[in-house]
């Protein structure tokens, strides 16, 4: 088996440090610099700088403190590591962080132009602290394959050759050259040619370094060019009534799209990725609008309830969908999901389609911790209760339609044979709840999710509320009532139509909970004795805590929709 | 034909060893007293067990590091174990102990017993109840084999395993009643198909629910039995009692023990194991007391003992896992302990393992290699461990010293042709006599030595 020679492995690893690391301060610099051909242009700048953000340095100072990463110092990816920090400080004769600072201070381009056959050209720019630490790098990339050459002579020779007053380098599939305080890098020999001829733009005196620009990596994708001839395409009407309905706006975006361009940014506290696809001049088809927010209604806000984990909103007007059904989707398939429909609906009692008109657009899920037990036998680990939560325009036809029959459900033999039926009122909302049965003996083990689970349903405030537990129905309902109290503040420009978050530090409580099950895992898989798994446990908690939350959102326009990932306080 | 324990003298054999000239208290003495007790040794466990003598150290490894710490462990150890759902969790959590507990011994001990008392999960389907019988034998492992023969008997697995369930008043099933004459406490031939017939009737009215063995009168011969030559109205109970006071069971237990600990080649006589015996009945069936006159007698340092046992593929994975320092994923262990013909809670038959050199085949002993292979040049992620980081801690600047190291730490073979001949075939792979500088080098000598040792056929003797 082959192994990457060493400085190619080092080289690499620097394109994956820089590639986590930094944002381009001068985009427009860096999509003129390259060629129109460019498919993938991308820039970093000061990955270090990612390195030194609060929340990175906070989290792998707990990591390596763990008593996993401890086990682990034998991984042979760890051991290479090491060595490329060796041979950084061989190389550059200083400590290797202050030597991948030097190589990586001014930051890093890159773009991927395609080859008609042959392998698309990949170009790279390094821009170091100097002249003389780009040079001293190379030299010891030099020495060290000369001193493996001696105990294996199949490491090839490097090549050379001058190009306008430079010296191109190529060892394999790599061509590089030093120009000034640059390193030009290629997998192709043209490409570090095109590299050379084309000086990079050095800044303008007192310009973008100066400026406060939030640190961060860009990289463009351009999709036009990368879209293949014939690819599907998603037209309508389509012929798959489940696909429009779940993904058809995301489809006909992505086939629309001209550029999907990926932001890294980091803020004082959280580090976001920000995903904006551009879909040029041309919107999206009128029956396509209901899925997604429009001036007319927005995503509804997040329901927050004590020990949330997650919550979910979705702008999503399927009633509306449904109406625009000859546009959207074919007339067999309608035919079709309506006599399925009624068919569900003599069976049960409810149709899904009859579900999908009486709803309203505004979707939601919470999950949550739970604090109550109503059962005498409390399981050892207990599931997070959750609750979907969706608005109802017309509550009389909701009753009727689908309340009335789910109230039947219950409290049909199967249901009555499984457990039991409460009715009860809180805060003026009405609502059923099903409870397991419990048995004198004691519950087989394995068996004790069903005490987790307490289900319940409620029709109140202009809401449909069902939940795994009572519990969380109860809660949704005060937090319906809080929010209803506030002012609703949509800035003109916000589109939402979907947000998410997930909450890390409850997460790691409610990790908590299956505290055993993860204890078994890491001392039966991962070699880890009872102590250290248990401050393996605490490391991950700590770990979650420090995290903050993770959020995810969509904003839609006409022409631009928006995808946010965020970590960190928002 | 002469034997190697010709030499040994009944009165004299069994008396704690002390080193001489001839019979020196080297590493070779320490790890194959270490590999009988826990399995096998780290280098910093051989090196201080040079520093004890032989009777302070076998002492320590029979007794463990104390009730306190026992407790402790097992405490700590209770959430996992009120976790195993499957078989393989519970294997897993044994090898766990194997390898982690302060008292190894006990557990090596308690596999004895799960192969003395071989019951499979094949047929009871019932991790819990396996569970119950592996904590019995657990508890006692050390203790005195009359109380460990009586919890067994009314061990709900193996009421199942030996059709207990079945066995009422009027339809006797003679399965328990046979095998626990044969092959639990008298061996064959120390009883009559009238005495199995007889017990039979006194084992009557056992039966399992849920997790519990019950017993229902209505369903038990209270009649007059008559085993080995005792007449009364014999109840399971009885019968234990009555196996227990025939001469021939510390006999049985005696030779079975020494099979397990001492040595599976050379065979004692009756003459030699006379004094075992019956210091093992005057102390009513002591076993920790047993397992201690053995391992810290001149027979057991003698070369009739050393490297005269098939390791178990238990031993031979956690042996190498042991010296290597390794932290392996147990569950990926206790499979390939599968398929070297170990399946923990699934013996072959009511006899258990055969053991012995029945462990070795032509299919076994490659995946022995491959284990080794994969230890040391491949799969370090299941393994965690890599034998260049534990020779980096030793300065090793020369082949001979990695190749002695190597040797030293698995099996002390470290005679200078075997030496040399795994120098040897180092230079050769590595085609060149000098000894490597780069450091990924240095890491894949150190690795390619390791396997070479590991693979040695001495290897697969404990």
């Amino acid at each position: 088996m082959s192994t990457p020679l060493p400085a190619v492995r080092v080289i690499c690893s620097l394109v994956a440090v820089f590639a986590g690391g930094f944002f381009a301060s001068n985009t427009q610099a860096a999509e003129s610099y390259w060629p129109d051909t460019a498919v993938i242009t991308g820039e970093i700048r000061q990955p270090l700088v990612a390195w030194e953000h609060p929340l990175i340095k906070d989290a792998w100072q707990t990591v390596v403190n763990s008593p996993g990463y401890q086990v682990e110092q034998s991984a042979p990816a760890l051991e290479r590591l090491r060595q490329s920090q060796q041979f950084l400080e061989k190389a550059l004769g200083t400590s290797w962080y202050e030597g991948l600072s030097k190589l990586s201070a001014g930051g890093m381009r890159f773009a991927l132009i395609p080859s008609p056959g042959r392998q698309p050209v990949l170009q790279a720019v390094f821009t170091t602290a100097d002249a003389e630490t780009v040079q001293k790098f190379v030299a010891g990339v030099h020495a060290e394959l000369d001193r493996q050459r001696v105990a294996n002579p199949k490491i090839p020779v490097v090549q050379s050759a001058r190009h306008n007053d430079l010296t191109a380098y190529q060892l394999g599939e790599a061509y590089y050259a030093v120009a000034g305080r640059h390193l030009l890098f290629a997998n192709k020999g043209d490409g570090l040619k095109w590299l050379i001829e084309h000086p990079v733009p050095e800044p303008a005196e007192g310009a973008a370094d100066t400026e406060p620009l939030p640190p961060g990596a860009r990289i463009e994708f351009r999709l036009e060019a990368l879209r293949k001839a014939g690819t599907p395409q998603f037209t309508l009407p389509a012929s798959n009534a489940g696909q429009v309905l779940a993904v058809g706006g995301y489809l006909d975006l992505a086939q629309r799209a001209k550029t999907l361009t990926a932001d890294l940014v980091f803020l004082p506290k959280s580090i976001a990725l920000d995903v904006a696809v551009d879909a040029g001049g041309e919107g999206m088809p009128a029956a396509l609008q209901p899925f997604f927010a429009s001036p007319q209604g927005v995503a509804a806000p997040l329901v927050k309830v004590p020990g949330m984990v997650y919550s979910a909103t979705l702008y999503r007007d399927f009633a509306a969908l449904w109406e625009q059904k000859t546009a959207l989707i074919s007339a067999p398939q309608i035919a079709q999901a309506e006599q399925e429909n009624e068919q569900q609906a003599k069976k049960s009692g409810i149709g899904g389609l009859d579900i999908l008109r009486s709803m309203g657009p505004h979707l939601r899920l919470v999950v949550a911790r739970q604090d109550e037990c109503i059962y005498r036998q409390r399981p050892a680990e207990r599931l997070p209760a959750s609750a979907f939560i969706v608005d109802v325009p017309d509550e009389a036809q909701f009753r009727a339609k689908i309340l009335d029959p789910l109230n039947k459900l219950v409290r049909s033999p199967l249901g009555l044979a499984l457990g039991f039926v409460k009715t009860g009122t809180y805060k003026d909302a009405a609502f059923t709840a099903f409870r397991v049965r419990e048995m004198v003996e004691e519950a087989p083990r394995g068996d004790d999710f069903r005490f987790s689970l307490n289900p319940s349903m409620t029709l109140t405030r202009g809401h449909f509320v069902i939940g795994s537990t009572e519990e969380i129905v109860r809660q949704v309902v005060d937090e319906l009532d809080r929010q209803s109290t506030l002012a609703v503040n949509s800035p003109a420009n916000t589109l939402l139509s979907d947000r998410q978050t997930l909450s890390l530090p409850e997460l790691g409580r409610l990790a908590q909970e299956f505290k055993d099950r993860t204890l078994r895992s890491a001392i039966l898989e991962r070699g880890l004795t009872v102590e250290e798994g248990e401050r393996e446990l605490e490391t991950v908690t700590d770990l979650l805590s420090r995290l903050g939350s993770f959020n995810a959102e969509t904003q839609l326009e006409a022409h631009r929709a928006t995808f946010r990932l965020s970590l960190g306080e928002e | 034909m002469s034997s190697p324990l010709d030499r040994f003298r009944p009165d004299t054999a069994w008396r704690a060893y002390y080193p001489t000239g001839t019979n020196p208290w080297d590493v070779r003495r320490v790890a194959h007293l270490y590999r009988r007790t826990t399995g096998g040794a780290t280098w910093a466990q051989l090196e201080s067990g040079l520093q004890a003598t032989p009777s302070e150290l076998a002492a320590a490894l029979v007794a463990g590091q104390g009730a306190t710490a026992e407790a402790r462990f097992n405490g700590e150890m209770a959430g996992v174990a009120s976790r195993v759902d499957t078989i393989e969790t519970l294997q897993a959590y044994v090898l766990h102990r194997l390898m982690h507990s302060p008292h190894p011994f006990r557990e090596r001990m308690t596999l004895f017993w799960h192969n003395h008392f071989a019951t499979s999960n094949a047929k009871i389907r019932n991790v819990r109840l396996m569970q119950i019988q592996y904590e019995t034998l657990h508890r006692h492992a050390l203790g005195r084999f009359d109380a460990l023969l009586q919890d067994l008997t009314f061990d709900p697995a193996m009421i199942v395993w030996l059709d207990g369930n079945a066995n009422k008043a009027g339809k006797p099933n003679e399965n328990y009643a046979r095998e626990v004459m044969e092959l639990f406490s008298l061996g064959v031939g120390n009883y009559t198909e009238k005495d199995i017939q007889e017990a039979a009737r006194a084992l009557t009215g056992w039966s399992v629910e849920g997790a519990q063995a019950k017993f229902n009168p209505a369903e038990h011969d209270s009649g007059e039995k008559t085993i080995f030559g005792q007449t009364g109205h014999w109840t399971a109970g009885d019968v234990v009692r009555l196996c227990l006071c025939q001469p021939a069971c510390a006999t049985f237990m005696v030779r079975k023990l020494y099979r397990f600990l001492v040595s599976e080649t050379a065979e004692p006589s009756a003459a030699l194991l006379k004094p075992l015996e019956d210091g093992f009945r005057a102390r009513n069936y002591d076993i920790a007391w047993l397992a201690g006159q053995m391992l810290q007698s001149w027979v057991f340092f003698s070369d009739a003992a050393i490297g005269q046992i098939v390791k178990s593929p238990v031993d031979y994975a956690t042996g190498v896992m042991i010296a290597l320092e390794g932290r392996p994923n147990l569950r990926e262990l206790a499979t390939l302990g599968q398929t070297l013909g170990q399946n923990l809670f699934s013996p072959p038959s009511v006899k258990g393992w055969d053991g012995g050199v029945a462990w070795i085949n032509s299919a076994t002993l490659l995946r022995r290699q491959n284990m080794a292979f994969d230890v040391t040049l491949g799969q370090q992620g299941i393994y965690r461990t890599d034998p260049a980081r534990l020779a980096s801690r030793h300065e090793l600047s020369s082949d001979e010293a990695l190749v002695t190291f190597f040797l030293r730490l698995f099996h002390q073979q470290t005679e200078s042709t075997a030496v040399q001949s795994i120098v040897a075939q180092l230079q050769a792979e590595r085609g060149s006599a000098a000894f490597p500088t780069d450091p990924d080098a240095v890491a894949l000598n150190a690795r390619s030595a390791a396997h070479l040792a590991l693979v040695m056929p001495e290897f697969q003797l404990g």
